[in-house]
């Protein structure tokens, strides 16, 4: 048997933890300052509609019994205790600031389509700079396009809602972007209507929302 | 002769078989499901395997490596 | 939190756009985000094993490549900052910026000599995300 991951948390919920997705008890084991919610199952089910949804409604009954959750990537098994915390322990700082941010709050999902316009052509570069500045120049505005600048009109309308945001640029047309949101609980209704509000503006950009979600996207470390 | 590979080595995990079959029939909001589940989500299990012929050889522990990068990038700062 | 109905629940918040039909632009728009998250969940298993003994050289050339690569990216974004926050000189900036594009320059070129492109020189580093 193995422990199955479905999410680690600062505390443990409030009231019944409830069942796993194969109705397997729930276990709350503890490394230094985290809790890891976990299921005891012979292996990691296979990705099938029933089990991915049954994942989320997991992970989604743990959120709303804390103020603070980092979801775990479906298909996530230690063997024991001891490989959780070998796994968990290097990382403890990252983790907590990670279950700081994303306390008391939840995901949007946005996806943006339409014709990619990305870099900023401003021609905002002293013409008397050699290739690899201008050429670093390049990197500087090709990393400031992740952004989606093609979002515009609708970020005023988002940026009282969102207290972070994750962006991931696609080269997959008509899909240019996914972005990631993450605001207060409760606010998904006042995001949808800003969204709702702005859309004519944003054509002919397309953007679809959905949520709320649990904080999945605001869970994994990147590099930078 | 096998390939040389370079692969996460996680005890049990989904396919890539899958998954993919997952995703090429999923309506629209398991798609969003599926982003979420598989895509994001806290990586426990980070370790790297170099194998050739089908046959593990090197174990790279990535929790160890990104302890050691987290550190060499903060000492080379401004 | 709300809870979802049992269909998944997303609703999503768009105009349709004039002169083109919602439905037809949401089916080239699904199928744009399943190829995206195709291309993605690949990454979760090893690669595809190969008995071509010429795959070899591709291989090693591919893992070679990825982790320059990711040298070259760490090092790209640490270069931009230092730009950003003025603590490079000009001439740093211009040998800097330099040295960056020949790097990339040579990745590709030798990737292509291996049929690799840009975009295959991905790695899913697990807890240190991934590269592209």
């Amino acid at each position: 048997m193995s422990r199955y991951v479905y999410a680690l948390l600062a505390e443990r919920p409030r009231g019944e933890a409830g069942e796993g997705l194969q109705s397997e008890p729930l276990a709350f084991l503890r490394v230094e300052g985290l809790l890891a919610a976990v299921g005891e199952l012979p292996a990691a089910p296979p990705v099938t509609r029933a089990t991915l949804l049954a994942h989320d409604a997991v992970v989604r009954r743990l959120a709303s019994s804390v103020d603070a959750i980092l979801p775990v990537q479906f298909g996530t098994v230690v063997d024991d205790e001891a490989a959780l915390a070998e796994a968990i322990t290097p990382r403890m700082a990252r983790l907590h600031a990670a279950l700081a941010r994303v306390a008391g709050r939840e995901q949007m999902t946005l996806r943006v389509f339409g014709e990619a316009t990305g870099t900023d052509h401003a021609p905002s570069i002293d013409p008397a700079l050699g290739p690899g500045a201008r050429y670093l120049d390049a990197r500087r505005r090709m990393h400031g396009a992740a952004a989606v600048p093609e979002l515009g009109p609708l970020r005023q309308a988002l940026a009282p809602m969102v207290r972070a945001e994750h962006v991931e640029r696609h080269a997959r047309p008509p899909l240019v972007a996914s972005v990631y949101h993450l605001i207060d609980r409760g606010r998904a209704d006042a995001y949808r209507t800003a969204i709702a509000e702005t859309a004519v503006a944003l054509a002919p950009m397309r953007v679809t929302a959905s949520g709320p979600w649990p904080p999945y996207a605001f869970a994994r470390e990147s590099l930078s | 002769m096998a390939a040389v590979q370079l692969r996460r080595r996680r005890d049990v995990s989904p396919t890539a078989a899958e998954a993919r079959a997952m995703v090429e029939t999923a309506d629209a909001s398991l798609l969003d499901v599926v982003d979420n589940l598989l895509n994001k989500g806290v990586v426990l299990s980070g370790d790297v395997v170099l194998g050739l012929a089908g046959v593990d050889l090197i174990y790279v522990r990535l929790s160890v490596l990104l302890c050691a990068a987290d550190r060499i990038v903060e000492e080379r700062g401004e | 939190m709300t809870t979802r109905d049992d269909a998944g629940g997303t609703r999503p918040a768009r105009t349709p756009r004039p002169g083109v039909t919602a439905a037809r632009a949401d089916v080239a728009e699904i199928e744009s985000l399943r190829a995206e998250l195709e291309r993605r969940v690949q990454d979760l298993a090893p690669p595809r094993w190969t008995a071509d003994p010429e795959d070899v050289q591709r291989s090693v050339a591919k893992l070679v490549l990825t982790l320059v690569e990711f040298l070259r990216q760490l090092m790209e974004r640490q270069a931009i900052r230092r730009m950003e926050a003025q603590t490079l000189t000009p001439e740093e900036t211009e040998r800097v910026g330099l040295a960056l594009m020949r790097l990339e320059d040579t990745i590709r070129d030798i990737g292509a000599r291996f049929g690799l492109a840009p975009e295959d020189l991905n790695l899913d580093l697990g807890p240190l995300g991934r590269l592209r």
